[in-house]
């Protein structure tokens, strides 16, 4: 069902983004003295970024997918049931880490293909460097979600109730590390989970950021890689960790 | 030569925070008993059956599966319903069970004939949440008899279901026993432990009261009443007889507690011969639950 509601708002979003950013252009452009290009979210190579930036604003949507899967196992009991009939609880983690691994390959692909096609559509000059010079977005993009769906599953473990864990997700998601970040210097708050794997793919740099003189990153750096890898691991280890010895 | 438990149990214990759920609990099991694990909610019979089954941790003390330590596989070998069926309710009752003989690696082909055994062919493609509770227990007996296992591992397999419901599942058990299966079977109702079981084992507060044969405690536990005009004769009287263990009133009568089996014709005569004519004379075979509640209620006085 949330893989439904997740699969129409984001073609929603990837069709109407344009339309969307078009029309809000050309009412500032009215205004404005100068006057703006029209320019195109879907062309290559830029289109990765843009899609690869718009789609993992939806990530939460995963993430939910991702709780209600494991948090499911403890409420129904079915974990129990299948580590009597001879699971080892480190099989039962590493098939949740698949299904994180599958989710994350899935919407990767589902952001690919759309993507992909509109960049062939709508590129005036269309190369084969032009078409792939972006491309490494839609790897970082796999990378957040990643990151991101290793986040829930420690959240999901740690919780075991769908709805604590929901909730804890959300809060830490939307306020607590935005708090925190708040209050810490950036070059730290950069180390913050949330705050790297969302700098992964940074405000993609369209002609109407640069309208507001704003310049963001056009490349994944390093140090976010690093820092939502180290996270992700961090996670999985506590996972493992949390199930070695507990009742469940 | 010792014949290796199938089960073996060492000092075994379990505590919540700071309550002791089980205390020291050690016992062997061998191959064909059918053990019953007796006692009232609350005594430990879940929390053993738990971590014998790999889902809760002992505080202390040991257990070996097959004269080994425990791994994931050897729990391949055992059939098991704790509490109550545990399944993916949005699935059908077959696709839960394909999950279990995949862990099992057990082929689907055999999962027909377990739907058989237990009478859900009609429903096998319904979805689990839509199965009565009777139903359910009867899918739960059946993916512990996927693979055919060693040993079965049933706790309070009849709790919650309507009469006609208990007697289905204890014919299913009884039927599974005479396979020669080795079965471990909680329950707190005696007459289930007394008809099902060739063993038991008695725990209350996570302690262990008794173990035996369900044999030798029932014969154990033999006992005669008797009246007399003049009680205080006839009990110094019986009391001085080398089978008798105990002396107790009970509703206006005496009831002497045997060592062993005596005829009461045998007892007549020797009060008899003391000059003490009884009125009332009856041999009772105490029954499990008689002696379930008397181990319980000795522990509180």
């Amino acid at each position: 069902m949330l893989f439904i509601t997740y699969l129409v708002t984001m073609t929603a979003s990837i069709v109407g983004i344009e339309q969307f950013l078009n029309s809000a252009l050309t009412n500032t452009g009215a205004d404005s003295a100068v006057p703006i290009p029209k320019f195109s979210f879907y062309s290559f190579p830029y289109v990765w970024h843009n899609m690869a930036y718009l789609a993992g604003m939806f990530k939460i949507f995963l993430a939910l997918i991702i709780v209600f899967f494991v948090s499911n196992e403890f409420s129904y009991r079915t974990l129990r049931q299948n580590i009597m009939n001879g699971m080892s609880r480190n099989e039962f983690v590493w098939s949740k880490i698949l299904f994180v691994v599958l989710l994350s390959l899935a919407a990767t692909l589902i952001l690919f293909f759309p993507s992909l096609i509109m960049g062939l559509l709508k590129t005036k000059v269309l190369t084969w460097e032009v078409a792939t010079r972006k491309l490494f977005f839609i790897l970082a993009y796999f990378l957040e979600l990643l990151a991101f769906g290793s986040f829930a599953l420690f959240v999901a473990f740690l919780l075991k109730r769908s709805a604590l864990a929901i909730g804890l997700l959300a809060f830490y998601y939307f306020i607590l590390e935005r708090i925190i970040a708040y209050k810490l210097p950036d070059e730290v708050a950069a180390f913050l989970p949330i705050k790297a794997i969302g700098n992964l793919v940074d405000v993609p740099n369209s002609n109407l950021m640069k309208l507001f003189g704003v310049n963001f990153r056009e490349y994944v750096a390093t140090q976010d890689i690093i820092v939502s890898i180290v996270w992700m691991a961090i996670f999985i280890g506590s996972v493992f960790f949390m199930m070695r010895k507990r009742d469940i | 030569m010792t014949k290796t438990p199938i089960l073996s149990i060492k000092k075994l214990t379990k505590y919540y925070g700071k309550l002791k759920a089980l205390d020291e609990l050690s016992l062997d099991v061998y191959s064909g008993e059918i053990l019953g694990f007796l006692g009232p909610n609350g005594s430990g019979k879940t929390t053993t059956l738990g971590i014998l089954l790999g889902i809760l941790e002992a505080s202390a003390g040991s257990y070996l599966w097959f004269g080994e330590p425990p791994t994931p596989q050897q729990r391949k070998k055992i059939g098991a319903l704790l509490e109550t069926p545990l399944f993916y309710p949005y699935l059908s009752g077959y696709d839960n069970l394909k999950i279990i003989a995949e862990i099992k690696g057990v082929p689907f082909s055999e999962i027909d004939a377990i739907f058989k055994e237990v009478g859900l062919e009609e429903r096998k493609n319904s979805k689990f949440k839509t199965y009565s509770l009777g139903m359910k227990q009867r899918l739960a007996i059946g993916a512990a008899l996927l693979g055919n296992p060693e040993v079965m591992i049933l706790d309070e397999p009849t709790n919650g279901l309507d009469p006609s419901g208990i007697v289905e599942i204890r014919e299913l058990i009884v039927s599974i026993a005479k396979r020669g299966m080795t079965i471990v079977l909680a329950s707190h109702l005696l007459d289930e432990v007394e008809k099902i079981c060739t063993h038991v084992v008695v725990l209350e507060k996570g302690k262990k009261l008794h173990a035996g044969r369900v044999s030798e405690v029932l014969k154990a536990s033999e006992t005669v009443e008797m009246a007399a005009f003049d009680m205080k004769r006839l009990e110094a009287a019986i009391s001085e007889e080398e089978f008798v263990t105990e002396t107790y009133m009970e509703n206006g009568m005496l009831v002497a507690e045997l060592a062993r089996h005596v005829d009461p014709a045998e007892i007549n005569r020797l009060l008899a011969n003391k000059g003490v004519y009884v009125s009332h004379l009856a041999a009772r075979k105490k029954s499990l639950e008689n002696y379930f509640l008397e181990l319980i209620s000795d522990q509180h006085v």
